[in-house]
């Protein structure tokens, strides 16, 4: 039967197989045989007899296959390409040179394989004369006059001596040794292997020696974190290869290389050569400018409206590339998230400060996190690849964040959930970065746990399906209502560079509005068959959909909804050009924000460097200028966030808020389309107090105890909530409500454009003072 | 859908690396500590709801990292902080003395109100391991007039009598907000017998919109 040579092989096993049972098997022996090759899935169904041979040919080949390895990732003319190669396919995964392709990655080994042995010599040797200088017992060391180094001579007026005594520096080392066994002691406590108290000293030395070596930055929580997947991968290959020396005799400079006796030498200089590129995001921010700042910070608060103290001092290097990843990266990729986060005002450094500085350590369990990091370190020296795992991880979890309130959202973010297949990941980080050189991942079928994304093709199942299976849509309107008030801003933002006192929200182009509107009024219509398309549509490059240009993918997102009331293609075509040339003029617009913060930085160290040469009697005034100055650079550059909020207090959740609503009376304002969406959309609404509270506070003034005030967002706010309060009832049939109060919900709509258009002016405005600043 | 917590409060927690931070609050928050060890990076988060004297209290907690310190990302943290709970390992006696410049920190950054409290970590340790005693913890507690609790996360002793505490005095600073919040609730329908009214109602909408 499974004979006939049909094309599906598979298909016909599995028939087979089915049909016939067991009991056939034996016949189609050999024919299965060559077949298993193909079909994984089987090999559990074949007699027992083959999985035998199966392995036992595996068995035999171990050595041959282990040379066969070296030679097919480092025989060949171009190897570095090979082995980058394989490093972005994750497969290295069960690669016994997985530790020399990092070495050959992070520049630990030259590319030219004559110099291999001598440089691994050299670099062992470096290691050697290094924990030789620091890993030293004064005991040993000094002969000295204990006279003059005595190891309980440690007051104060001896001080400036016994800074060089050894005693001294022991007693520092000893602190430093604790602080860092501490961390040691407490590394993947799931994994045997550094339980032992040999990994654990190893540990220690070297990170024990680099602190020594590198005095300024000295030991930071984490560092622990990446020597340790170093040593282990060394480990393993140093076990493999251990077994094919019982074998047969090697290459000499696979012997030297991957010599066990310099595990830790190696392990050192792999690390040396991580924390290179690590290093700034292990800086703390420079803590010398923080008593300055601390000094006129009360001054500057009154001073200027919208200081927020936290941002004041210079921000450290992990901050500025967090804020570049969630404002420029995230932004650029799924808009609608990006939103999301800054609503919530979840800052990236709550959560990616781990990410980044551990690699994503805590995320992914051991084996997959290797795979992460053979391509990142594939990649180039510079790490880049990690802004866009950043951004795909974000991207992974984005129904989980869009469905949930501000500590929801947070904990699925400290908590990162399991991801199902790493390479799905990988594959989508990469084709984000570069999605003309790859092909966009499939979507793995059996990832259950994130029934959310869904395939490009599904977008268009019928409303009632998609429904089904989007149980809580009113959410993702709320973001589609955010997304199309924001584009408007923008859109004003670049075509129109005056503040604008006029109501015509759109400068796009007719069409443009005209879509606009209509998707805001698809919102308003009793349609939740068309409502729930949008997430659908909204899912990202890469999640489920073709490549296109941001913007486009972003015009998918928005217009998508006019799908379903049958407007032609053309049309979408014509409305997805105009908005990427809008999208252009936004992008020009950032790059010149981006030329003018790096220009007045140069000027405004030029000037702080002039100035403190000087003994001026005003300092404090210039320096509140400067400081000021500073900060619309860190606008203009972006690592200041900047919003309508700046204008007000910026601070977020006090005890004190309105959340319940008390003032009946009060007039729509921009505050009160936010809240709409909050409270319109039901089933968040309690949760979402939380969020609620923090815009209320935003539009309350400075002081952190506020209490609410009859000022007109809080009014709004209450006005808003009671209008939303049906639907706040039972969570699940909101959605219906929401239609039988259409009325109010036009009212709704209008309030918010009206707001799209408060919105405007205000980017307008700033965004001319800060330009021409 | 009653509402899930009535009032917010922030708490920090800081000190040395290696205390016990995450342990307590893992103890307090999902009373389990077997998952936490290892080195917070950053800052971690947990929120747990407790009723406090009849009120529903949601209680935000930062859990810092030991080198946070020398780091000025989560100032932004002290700023908001109502509470902060100071702690150090009763077997270090580095880290008792260190408390001292945690609180030189807060006071550089935290609000002026801020509630504190000391806590002395690891009470289980036996009385050899013992480097700081009572007393020290108390007369220190003492002289900065904040509340001062030996506890253990390992044995669950006085873990949440310590949290709880520090609630309270946040409360008892922050009473005149609290009462005010208390009487929007009360006015605005939010008891549960109201609750229902709207419930019912959301469900009258609702059935009229299937006739649609």
């Amino acid at each position: 039967m499974s004979k006939n040579t049909g094309t599906s092989i598979k298909d016909d096993i599995l028939d087979t197989l089915e049909k016939f049972g067991r009991g056939n098997e034996k016949k189609n022996e050999s024919d299965i045989n060559q077949q298993a090759a193909i079909s994984h899935p089987l090999e559990e169904d074949l007699s027992d007899c083959d999985v035998d041979n199966y392995f036992k040919e595996t068995k035999h080949s171990t050595f041959t296959s282990y040379c066969e390895e070296w030679q097919r990732l480092f025989g060949c003319h171009n190897y570095m390409s090979v082995i980058k190669k394989q490093g972005f396919n994750g497969n290295l995964r069960s690669s016994r040179f997985r530790s020399v392709c990092w070495r050959l990655y992070l520049d630990c080994l030259p590319e030219d394989q004559c110099d291999w042995i001598e440089k691994v010599r050299e670099s062992r040797q470096i290691y050697s004369d290094i924990k030789d200088i620091h890993i030293t017992n004064p005991r040993n060391e000094s002969k000295q006059d204990v006279t003059v180094h005595h190891p309980l001579s440690l007051d104060e007026q001896l001080d400036c001596i016994n800074k060089k005594s050894p005693w001294n520096k022991f007693f520092q080392d000893n602190e430093l040794r604790h602080v860092i066994n501490q961390d040691v002691k407490r590394t993947f406590p799931e994994i045997q292997f550094f339980q032992t108290q040999e990994v654990r000293d190893m540990m220690v030395n070297i990170l024990f020696c680099y602190a020594r070596e590198n005095e300024e930055l000295s030991y930071k929580q984490g560092m622990h974190e990446l020597l340790a997947p170093i040593i282990f991968v060394l480990h393993c290959d140093h076990q493999a290869f251990l077994h094919a020396t019982e074998m047969e005799s090697l290459l000499e400079v696979v012997k030297e290389l991957l010599n066990p006796d310099y595990i830790e030498h190696d392990a050192y200089a792999l690390f040396v050569q991580l924390m290179e590129t690590m290093e700034p995001w292990y800086r703390f921010g420079r803590p010398e400018s923080r008593s300055y700042f601390q000094g006129i910070k009360n001054k500057i608060m009154s001073a200027t409206p919208f200081t927020d103290p936290s941002e004041f001092s210079p921000s450290s290097p992990v901050v500025t590339k967090l804020t570049k990843i969630q404002d420029r990266v995230l932004q650029k990729y799924d808009y609608e998230l990006y939103l999301h986060l800054s609503r919530l005002e979840i800052a990236p450094q709550i959560y990616g400060i781990r990410w980044v500085r551990l690699l994503f350590g805590r995320e992914f369990p051991l084996q997959d996190l290797l795979v992460l990091w053979d391509a990142i370190f594939a990649d180039g020296l510079t790490f880049d690849l990690i802004d866009y795992i950043f951004v795909a991880m974000l991207m992974y979890v984005r129904e989980q964040l869009l469905s949930n309130d501000y500590p929801g959202s947070l904990k699925t973010l400290m908590r990162y959930p399991p991801v199902t297949d790493v390479h799905f990941l990988l594959n989508q980080s990469l084709y984000l970065r570069k999605p003309k050189d790859r092909k966009k991942p499939s979507v793995p079928v059996y990832n259950f746990s994130y029934p959310k994304i869904d395939v490009a093709g599904q977008s268009k199942t019928a409303p009632s399906q998609s429904s089904t299976q989007k149980p809580k849509p009113n959410k993702v309107s709320v973001g589609i209502a955010n997304i199309t008030k924001r584009i408007k801003n923008k859109t004003s933002d670049v075509k129109v560079k005056v503040p604008k006192s006029t109501s015509e929200p759109s400068s796009i182009s007719e069409a443009g509005s005209e879509a606009v509107d209509k998707s805001v009024k698809a919102k308003t219509l009793p349609s939740r068959g068309s409502g729930t398309m949008t997430p659908l549509d909204n899912v990202t490059p890469g999640t489920g959909k073709t490549p296109q240009s941001d913007a486009a993918s972003k015009k998918t997102s928005i217009f998508g909804r006019p799908r379903s009331f049958s407007r032609k293609n053309k049309e979408e075509e014509e409305l997805q050009h105009k908005l990427s040339i809008v999208q252009g003029e936004y992008n020009d617009l950032q790059d010149m924000c981006m030329y003018c913060s790096t220009k007045m930085e140069s000027l405004i160290n030029n000037v702080q460097k002039e100035l403190t040469k000087e003994k001026l009697q005003r300092e404090d005034e210039i320096m509140l200028a400067i400081a000021g100055l500073k900060q619309v650079r860190d606008i203009l550059k972006g690592t200041l966030k900047f919003s309508r909020n700046l204008l007000d207090d910026e601070d977020e959740i006090v005890i004190s808020d309105d959340h319940y609503g008390l003032n009946l009376d009060g007039e729509s304002s921009d505050q009160s389309a936010d809240q709409l969406e909050t409270v319109l959309s039901g089933d968040i609404a309690v949760d979402q107090t939380d969020q609620s509270s923090v815009s209320a506070d935003q539009s309350s003034d400075q002081s952190e105890t506020a209490l609410p005030k009859g000022t007109d967002s809080t009014n709004s706010q209450d006005f808003v909530f009671l209008d939303g309060e049906p639907g706040n009832g039972t969570a699940s049939q909101h959605d219906d409500a929401l239609e039988c109060n259409r009325g109010d919900k036009l009212m709704v709509d209008n309030s918010e454009t009206q707001s799209a258009e408060i919105n405007d002016l205000d980017y307008s405005i700033l965004n001319i003072d800060d330009v021409h600043f | 859908m009653a509402k899930q917590y009535d009032i917010i409060i922030r708490l920090l927690m800081v000190g040395d690396s290696g205390v016990g931070k995450t342990c307590m609050l893992c103890r307090f928050a999902d009373d389990d500590i077997s998952s936490t060890h290892v080195s917070t990076i950053g800052i971690d988060f947990k929120i747990k709801t407790l009723t406090i004297d009849g009120k529903k209290i949601r209680i935000q907690i930062w859990d810092t990292a030991g080198q946070e310190r020398y780091e000025t990302i989560t100032k932004q943290y002290y700023r908001r902080a109502q509470g902060i709970v100071l702690v150090y390992d009763m077997k270090n006696e580095e880290s008792f003395k260190n408390i001292q410049k945690w609180m030189k920190y807060i006071s550089d950054f935290a609000p002026e109100d801020v509630e504190l409290i000391l806590v002395a970590n690891k009470s289980d340790a036996y009385n050899s391991e013992r480097k700081v005693s009572k007393e020290h913890g108390e007369m220190f507690a003492k002289e900065h007039r904040i509340p001062f609790y030996e506890t253990s996360a390992y044995m669950d002793m006085n873990i949440n009598e310590a949290f709880i505490m520090l609630a309270r005095i946040v409360m008892k600073r922050h009473k005149k907000e609290i009462d005010k919040q208390m009487e929007h609730i009360r006015l605005f329908c939010r008891e549960d017998s109201d609750a229902h009214i709207i419930e019912k109602q959301g469900k009258d909408n609702n059935g009229c919109c299937v006739l649609m």
